[in-house]
């Protein structure tokens, strides 16, 4: 005896507009500062202080550890807000780049 | 270059006639900058391809352009820069374009710095053989140092 197979109804495959294969909503991107010879110290502060709204301290600790260390996280964000960073400082002619915190 | 006045709207500098000159000399024999050209992403290729990188690029080059003209223009636009007594130049810019002026003169510094070869001086890296460019640039750099030094002094002093 047959038996009865109710129809199986599929769900409508769900469309993802492609509009961007950048994930800008991720915060998972560094801005980091790189070291140079020829920024001088107290600039470099100043531009952390300017660009991040950092105290002194704060500014001086990074602007240290990218001097000692050869660079700097600075802050970890969406690649939007990375990207605009890094224009900034690239902006006072600081060595910046984002990268991608796999971490 | 001295700090008349400041308050949150704008900075007042007075500048000698001699300051005047060498920042326009300074701005007038300052490079573009190499570093603009600078990879947005260093490791993260994935993230930022070419073309990206080359429209930020052009965009940083053209951004120190405008901060170097619109210095220039400012030490000669009468609403900006009044002469006084003596030769002395009363320098007037509102907070944004004193960041802007900063921005400038130390974008000429680096170009400075890359035409003598970016040479790391804490690495004891010589300076190419003399000669009238290089020590132009060495000059540059000098006046550079000098008028960054002030400017920063100005924007972290007490209201």
């Amino acid at each position: 005896m047959p038996t009865t197979v109710e129809p199986v109804t599929l769900p409508a495959p769900v469309v993802v507009p492609e509009t961007s294969t950048r994930p800008t909503q991720d915060h998972g991107y560094l801005v980091v500062c790189w070291n140079d010879p020829v920024n001088l110290m107290p600039y470099v502060t100043h531009v952390f202080q300017t660009v991040f709204g950092w105290d002194r301290r704060k500014a001086e600790r990074h602007m240290l550890e990218v001097h000692n260390q050869g660079r700097s996280v600075l802050i970890r964000e969406s690649l939007e807000e990375a990207e605009t960073h890094v224009h900034k400082l690239q902006g006072y002619s600081l060595q910046a780049t984002l990268e991608r915190d796999d971490a | 270059m001295k700090l008349l006045d400041k308050d949150a709207e704008r900075m007042v500098f007075l500048l000698t006639r001699r300051e005047h000159y060498l920042l326009r000399f300074l701005f007038r024999v300052a490079r573009r900058t190499r570093r603009a050209r600078a990879a947005l992403s260093r490791d993260s290729a994935d993230a930022i391809d070419e073309s990206t990188a080359a429209g930020f690029a052009d965009t940083m080059a053209a951004h120190h352009d405008d901060a170097r003209s619109s210095a220039e223009r400012w030490l000669k636009d009468p609403a900006h820069c009044v002469r006084g007594r003596g030769g002395s130049f009363g320098l007037t810019l509102a907070a944004g374009e004193t960041e802007t002026f900063l921005q400038a003169v130390n974008a000429a510094r680096v170009g400075a710095w890359e035409s003598l070869g970016s040479p790391d001086f804490e690495m004891g890296e010589a300076i190419a053989p003399p000669a009238q460019a290089n020590i132009r640039a060495i000059v540059a750099m000098q006046l550079a140092e000098h008028f960054v030094a002030e400017l920063l002094r100005a924007l972290h002093e007490k209201d």
